[in-house]
């Protein structure tokens, strides 16, 4: 058995999202989803202003909330140490969402094909000339789909994002990948190496030697919820701080 | 922690209201048919390496495709550049990939050009009979009919070479708004072809002037490469100054913030050299050996000569020798040469420096007089000269100072400004010192560094970009300047005036300011192609036919994709074969060129090709035959000596030299001769000759007042505006749309999804401004007194200076629906042309400007 946790070393971090893509592109998380994303903020005055990022995926808490008020059992922890959704038992009553202090988690309002980027069908590509996406790659969907989202894991469908409408995804710490024996592709992909996954019960794993290295803290730690990702350096964000991005247009 | 939980970016979605979806609404799934445990299809995986197309520094990427279908692009774990990782832009382009907003056919324009184009789509054979024939008919009047605009350079030798050798068209591009002041600047001064950044491997101190640290920009490379470097060094105790009117770039890192008033860098670095002349931090054998300032130099400014060699004072021998004959030559003093005056150019620089007293440069850099005398000193001490470190057996010279600045040198006094730049490290003998200033990856010395000092001024007529003129003759290549030119070419003596344009690969109605000028000039111009992708907005309005271009799935290059510590080469590969029915660049040129009647034969493109491409001659392209473009390539890796050529590139995808470049390359010192046998040219003789021959052509005050021998400060055309633009505008990129072919890109639209203006809290509440308002932000041209508005929501921020407002260098589109309507772009405000294009034809970022709350 492992417990998987992740360390973000904020002396690292330059903010540069590269993990929020890292995992869009992975998950195929759906138009306006992203499991993951890097709060920016600034605190204090001119000239001394601060300027911070904070990476923040699903904490995947040995204490999480989000089972505890799941009414049918979708929302579960792994033996691994993952929190995860089951598509198959999830009925989209939002509780989890409700009970989380971190806002990682995303409901799919709409149906797949609706919910991508881009209409790939006949439609949308009649400007600029004819031809559309769907006949060139002989799909209906989204061309890009990531096949190892429909295989089970642990006999529970609970990989990538944007598959079904009407259910709850977040962050699964891309358990496929982990399954294969890779990494996370957030941490697989952060230019900086400021994100560092591994067996928290390991001492020899990368993120226990990290853990080992630098002071730790978790977000919200007072409320019990015992998350698995620790930030390294930096400082906890406090009430003052100005969010410099929101992700969304006004 | 109201501030981290915030789910702003959710409330879009959540804020619908609807029945909860149940799990029965599973129908339809694009994953039912896969839904077994274990039905992957795994036998239909692959992993394609090839290169990033989208952003600068190309990138190694590991294509995943199965069943046909590109899945995800990853980094290639051995690439030196990217070590495993993609920037955001590098992840999310397989979205330009399968994008349905693509160009799909060739298309001609139905309606008449200045307004949104209405279009027919036609087969390629038509598109290029069209365009061939056209280059034909204009080549058989005058090559120099024809312009060619291409943006950033993929496949330098295949396009800007070969094309722009077979057909005689006249080039534009974008250096003139990218930092090729600072280009001019480092080839003339240090005969390096590049802008400065350090050696960080060694550095401890470190400048970061205007340097993008958390997104985009620095020398040569885009992103990924530069922040690994000064993160690693970080850990081992370097400390930086960040030299910006904007701290945002920087974000967390940066042990001081100087918020420097925009443009005022020339004053500022002047200081700093004062101070290392006061208190004596100069590297003495290195300013004597290696720079030009032993130089003898008459009351006019010039060297004294003796043929064509240079005189010093020999003080061993007690008389003027030829530089290179002198035993102990002079940094001080002053002599009789021949009955005249003449002193050594050190003489000049000190004199020169005196008045740049921190004192000064506070009052016009808008920074304390104690903060840049700390910075100055800090680097005097931290320099430690005359000392030397081991590295790999050999001993270099050690200073470990160094500074970071690239696309910052577009500004008013930009060329000066740069070679104000590097003066205080050639005063520390810090120039490519181990830990010290380098200047790009070259490790020889450019022709440009003897071709600048030759350029003499002529008269009319002159060609569209103004090389060589009374105007600008040592240049940078402006197309904004060049556009001013075909407005008007009787007043700068063009001829002939352009009449046909190919656009490859760039949208300067957006890229370049400035917009209207852009979009006056190419209503003169009778016939405009684009290559593209996308519908650019200069498509758009202007083009008569627009040819698809590939994205990623295509061959290109050769491309260097090395560090400055490592050497590294590779090829772009194609995944899958062109979308829809674009073709790759290089198809689309054999093809016009054979139409053309410029493909085979001697000076033809093949020939061109086989030229540039540096083919040995057993692998020459036959020049009677089209080749298909993987033969082109097949035949450069087999050339390159890379086994089963074209093979090599499938895989292991690239080479990179198992060595790290030997320390007698990377430290000019080391080379024999050190630093390629030249003297660095703090004194720029030749530039005070400009502008003598410029004066003497009767080239106005505001074309020649900067071609000074060493940096001069004067107070900047935008300070002449109106006292009402209170506000300095600049601008900066982000890392997500660095390249305007990222903006296309709906998920990087989902990071950064609109234009804002940067200002300080001080600012907005003097003007009843709040956060997220919508203004107006209102520029003035000082010379032409024209004004231009545009309209955009606020960031109240204390991360800007209160006298400046930013914008950032992006949006503005109006044609693809994934980026039109989120703001505009800050070209709109800018100007080209005098005063705001001054030295090396370079384009100032830097305007003054109102902002007004919109009263509603």
């Amino acid at each position: 058995m492992v417990r998987y946790g992740m360390a973000v070393d904020l002396d690292r971090c330059t903010g540069c999202t590269a993990c929020v893509l890292a995992c869009k592109m992975e998950n195929n998380t759906p138009e306006g989803a992203s499991w993951m994303w890097v709060f920016k903020h600034e605190s204090e005055r001119f000239p001394d202003v601060k300027i911070d990022a904070l990476p923040r995926p699903c904490m995947h808490c040995d204490e999480p909330p989000c089972t505890y008020v799941c009414p049918v059992g979708a929302r579960f922890s792994h033996e691994d140490g993952f929190v995860l959704t089951d598509f198959e038992r999830c009925i989209g009553c939002r509780y989890c969402e409700v009970a989380c202090p971190y806002g990682v988690n995303f409901f799919n309002w709409k149906r797949p094909e609706e919910s991508a980027y881009f209409d790939f069908g006949k439609e949308a590509s009649q400007l600029y000339g004819t031809g559309s996406v769907s006949e060139a790659t002989g799909t209906d969907g989204l061309p890009n789909r990531n096949p190892d989202h429909a295989r089970k894991y642990d006999g529970r469908l609970v990989a990538g994002g944007g598959q079904f409408v009407g259910v709850m995804e977040k962050c699964t710490f891309c358990i496929h990948r982990v399954k294969k024996g890779l990494k996370p592709s957030c941490v697989q992909n952060c230019p900086m190496d400021a994100l560092i996954f591994g067996d928290l019960d390991d001492p020899e794993s990368d993120v226990s030697r990290a853990l080992s290295r630098k002071k730790a803290w978790r977000l919200l730690e007072e409320l019990g919820t015992e998350p698995k990702v620790f930030y390294l350096g930096g400082r906890p964000p406090g009430h003052d701080v100005r969010m410099l991005n929101t992700g969304k247009r006004v | 922690m109201a501030g981290i939980t915030r789910r702003s970016f959710l409330k879009g979605t959540a804020a619908t209201t609807g029945a909860l979806a149940l799990y029965s609404a599973f129908g339809g799934t694009w994953a039912k048919d896969l839904l077994e445990e274990g039905a992957l299809p795994a036998d239909n995986e692959e992993f394609i390496p090839t290169t990033c197309w989208i952003g600068k520094q190309d990138c190694g990427i590991l294509v995943r495709k199965v069943n046909g279908r590109l899945v995800k692009f990853e980094g290639h774990p051995k690439h030196p550049r990217n070590l495993g990782t993609l920037c955001v832009k590098g992840m999310s382009q397989l979205q330009a990939v399968y994008d349905p907003y693509r160009v799909k056919a060739p298309l001609r324009r139905t309606n008449a050009k200045g307004q949104s184009g209405e279009w027919v789509e036609i087969s390629w054979d038509e598109a290029i009979a069209e365009v061939g024939d056209r280059i034909r008919d204009i080549r058989h009047r005058n090559p120099k009919l024809l312009l060619w605009q291409k943006g950033r350079s993929k496949s330098g030798a295949l396009y800007d070479e070969a094309f722009l050798d077979a057909s005689g068209a006249v080039k534009l591009h974008h250096g003139a708004y990218c930092s090729d002041a600072g280009y001019r600047a480092m080839e003339y001064t240090v005969g390096f072809k590049g802008v400065l950044h350090p050696d960080f491997k060694h550095c401890n101190f470190l400048l970061s002037w205007g340097w993008n640290i958390t997104g985009a920009g620095g020398n040569q490379l885009c992103w990924i490469t530069w922040p690994r470097e000064f993160l690693d060094a970080r850990e081992r105790g370097l400390k930086t100054v960040i030299i910006d009117p904007m701290r945002r770039q920087a974000g967390p890192f940066g042990e001081k913030w100087l918020p420097i008033r925009p443009g005022t860098d020339l004053a500022f670095f002047n200081a700093l050299s004062h101070e290392l002349l006061a208190n004596g931090f100069l590297d003495r054998p290195y300013l004597t050996k290696h720079t030009n300032v032993v130089f003898l130099v008459d009351d006019r400014g010039h060297f004294l000569k003796e043929g064509e060699k240079e005189l010093v004072w020999d003080l061993k021998a007690g008389r003027a020798l030829a530089f290179d004959a002198a035993a102990d030559p002079a940094l001080e003093g002053t002599y009789a040469v021949d009955g005249k005056r003449a002193r050594p150019a050190f003489e000049l620089l000190k004199e020169h420096l005196a008045p740049y007293t921190p004192e000064f440069a506070a009052g016009v850099c808008g920074l304390s007089a104690d903060e840049i005398r700390e910075v100055a000193l800090t680097l005097g001490r931290e320099a430690r000269i005359g000392s030397t470190l081991m590295i790999d057996g050999r001993e270099v010279p050690y200073r470990p100072v160094g500074i970071m600045g690239y696309h910052v040198t577009q500004q008013e006094l930009g060329f000066q400004a740069a070679r104000a730049a590097i003066t205080p490290f050639l005063l520390l003998g810090a120039f490519e010192a181990a830990g010290g200033v380098k200047s790009d990856m070259a490790r020889s010395i450019t022709s440009t560094f003897d071709s600048h000092a030759k350029i003499t001024v002529k008269d009319p007529p002159y060609g569209i970009s103004l090389g060589s003129s009374k105007f600008y003759p040592l240049n940078s290549n402006n197309s904004g300047v060049a556009m001013k030119a075909l407005l008007d070419p009787e007043k700068y003596g063009i001829s002939p005036i352009p009449e046909m344009m190919l656009i490859h690969m760039s949208n300067p109605l957006l890229s370049f300011p400035d917009q209207k000028v852009f979009m006056d000039a190419y209503k003169k111009l009778q016939y405009i192609a684009v290559i593209d992708p996308w519908m650019s907005e200069t498509a758009d309005y202007f083009a008569d036919i627009v040819l698809p271009a590939a994205t990623i799935e295509k061959y290109e290059g050769p491309l260097g994709v090395g560090t400055q510590y490592v050497d590294a080469k590779t090829l772009r590969m194609p995944p899958i074969e062109p979308m829809f029915k674009s073709r790759s660049e290089v198809d689309i040129y054999l093809d016009l060129c054979e139409r053309a009647g410029i493909l085979f034969g001697e000076h033809g493109y093949l020939e061109a090709v086989n030229h540039h491409l540096k083919l040995k001659e057993e692998f020459h392209l036959p020049t009677d035959r089209k080749p298909q473009v993987s033969e082109i390539f097949d035949a450069w890796a087999r050339s390159e000596g890379f086994e089963g050529g074209l093979a090599f590139f499938r895989n292991p995808a690239l080479h990179v030299k198992p060595k790290p470049i030997p320390v007698e390359k990377l430290y000019a010192p080391l080379w024999n001769p050190p630093y390629g046998g030249v003297r660095h040219r703090i004194y720029g003789e030749h530039l005070l000759g400009l502008q003598e021959q410029m004066r003497a052509k009767g080239a106005a005050e505001i074309y020649w007042r900067d071609h000074t021998a060493l940096p001069t400060w004067r107070s900047l055309t935008l300070d002449a505006s109106p006292a009402q633009y209170d506000l300095y505008l600049i601008s900066f990129k982000k890392i997500q749309f660095k390249q305007s072919r990222s903006t296309f890109i709906p998920t990087l639209h989902e990071l950064e999804p609109e234009q804002r203006l940067e200002m300080n809290p001080e600012a907005a509440a003097a003007r009843g401004i709040s956060d997220g308002d919508m203004v107006a932000v209102e520029s003035q041209n000082a010379i032409t007194g024209e004004t231009r508005q545009v309209r955009t929501r606020v960031n109240v921020r204390d991360y800007i200076r209160p006298d400046t407002v930013a914008m950032s260098h992006h949006y503005g589109n109006w044609v693809s629906p994934v980026a039109k309507d989120v703001g505009p772009s800050p070209n709109q405000l800018f100007f080209t042309g005098e005063g705001y294009v001054a030295n090396t034809v370079d384009q100032s970022y830097h305007v003054k400007v109102r902002v007004f709350k919109e009263v509603l």
